[in-house]
């Protein structure tokens, strides 16, 4: 599956977002901007969203065991009109199972004022679960969403199950279909074989590549050497940017999708996909291609014109100029352009890049 | 014209400080705009008027923890601005800040230096 595949296969959804790599309490505070920037305009929802993404993301930091498969975790999200899905996968001892397992059969059971009661009982310390918090999380989740969590068990070896638990949430009195109850974690195995660290659909507004900014610079700092961690934000930030600026905007939202895999020799691959005119992708096909054949010297001479450029007063930020040339630039050979044509007046156009060592 | 130009830094703008009575401007923190012309165009508009009247000598300090591609455009936009001083006699100078290990901003100020002949100091901090 490639980018547009995925896109396509996402295509009817607002928001999708998947996070497999480094599990951190650092990670909350811009995961919740996150929702903040996305959900700006639905005041109610985001504040119900945001309280989810913290108990499932910390749920995951707190609860999980450690295994030696790579990419063991997930937290994803999917909101589709006033749906809204939340997913997390993680391994956990088998000897849990039967616990986990009991404990959302039993609230299953409950009516709301039942619910209500284990609620404020477990407040006062008689939980499910005697190693703390699982038990008052999955009350509380229950709680918000107004429905118990789906949840599912996969064998990872004698010891370990990859314990899979599905939220989803309802705006309104409209119940999640199964249509509409789409969860990221069906997408876990694609993750896996394709070394996806994260990944996100939707609206690209500034806010929201700014908190994308914040999730990853926070990653990075903590995973690669200063060298490494500025350009390869440089690297995202001029991806991102360019996507934003570049892509056809519908009723005010900038769709994309992007997304972080692990490359070779334990650096990042940055891709980013998102839909134009025909015309316009045959004019960046071009442009890149007229870019690729220059020489480092040549390179640098055309990206100094570009700089200065911006020296007369009316220019006002010729998109797509000094940015492709600073990926050039910093990917020196490892970047990738596809187009796909869709229809008669519309391309969906990919980057992918590496920051070159 | 105002003394002084002071924006505040945001999670995706610098601070920006320009003193026109001492000649010390500094720029710091992050650079991440959608728009760099239009965030640096204040700064833009102060400095032309600074230069009709400029302090005697005028010294940019540079601290830039990130940027994009639109906001280095603009910094060298205001440095050219800068040479402009010396042209017309007055004195000018850039000290390009960059953490420990970054190699991007030391490309970055390289290449500045490298294209434009003010004197621009590089500084691991």
């Amino acid at each position: 599956m490639n980018l547009f595949d995925l896109y396509s296969e996402l295509k009817t959804d607002d928001f999708c977002f998947a996070y497999l790599d480094h599990f951190s309490d650092s990670s909350t505070d811009a995961l919740i901007a996150l929702q903040d920037a996305r959900l700006a305009d639905k005041r109610k929802v985001r504040k119900k969203i945001s309280f989810l993404v913290t108990e499932c993301f910390q749920n995951v930091v707190r609860h999980t065991e450690h295994s030696d498969q790579k990419l063991d975790k997930l937290f994803g999200m999917r909101s589709c009109g006033p749906i809204h899905s939340i997913s997390t996968i993680n391994p956990i001892i088998k000897s849990q199972r039967e616990q986990l397992q009991n404990s959302i059969d039993h609230l299953n059971e409950l009516s709301p004022e039942e619910l209500k009661a284990v609620y404020l009982g477990s407040l006062t310390g008689n939980d499910f679960n005697n190693k703390g918090g699982a038990g008052l999380g999955l009350i509380e989740m229950a709680r918000k969403t107004n429905r118990v969590p789906l949840y599912s068990f996969d064998s990872i070896n004698d010891e370990l199950d990859s314990f899979t638990l599905n939220l989803s949430l309802s705006e309104n009195k409209e119940e999640p279909t199964k249509e509409s109850n789409r969860s990221m974690a069906t997408f876990y195995p694609y993750f896996k074989a394709e070394n996806v660290l994260m990944m996100q659909k939707g609206n690209f507004s500034q806010e929201i590549v700014v908190s994308l900014f914040e999730l990853v610079e926070n990653n990075l700092q903590q995973n690669l050497a200063t060298a490494r961690h500025t350009k390869s934000l440089y690297l995202m930030v001029e991806l991102l940017q360019n996507m934003s600026a570049n892509t056809i905007e519908i009723d005010g939202k900038r769709n994309g999708i992007f997304q972080i895999k692990l490359g070779p020799h334990g650096g990042f691959i940055f891709q980013t996909g998102n839909c134009v005119t025909n015309a316009h992708a045959l004019e960046l096909k071009k442009y890149i291609e007229s870019l690729e054949n220059l020489n480092k010297i040549d390179l640098l001479k055309k990206y100094n014109m570009e700089l200065k450029k911006g020296l007369s007063n009316d220019d006002s930020e010729h998109r797509g100029g000094i940015g492709l040339l600073e990926i050039l630039k910093l990917t020196d050979g490892n970047l990738d352009f596809e187009m796909t044509q869709i229809n008669d007046e519309t391309s969906f156009v990919s980057f992918s890049a590496m920051v070159k060592n | 014209m105002q003394e002084k130009l002071i924006i505040k830094g945001t999670r995706e703008t610098p601070n920006i400080e320009l003193n026109k009575d001492t000649g010390l401007f500094k720029i710091e923190g992050r650079s991440l705009p959608e728009n760099a012309f239009e965030f640096y165009r204040p700064l833009v508009n102060w400095m032309k008027e600074y230069s009709q009247e400029p302090s005697p000598s005028t010294h940019l300090i540079l601290s830039i923890e990130y940027l994009n591609s639109g906001s280095l455009k603009q910094i060298f936009r205001i440095i050219y601005m800068l040479e402009d001083l010396i042209e017309m006699g007055s004195d000018a100078k850039i000290t390009w800040k960059y953490n420990i290990g970054d190699e991007l901003m030391l490309e970055k100020g390289k290449e500045f230096k490298q294209f434009l002949e003010i004197l621009i100091d590089l500084e691991e901090i």
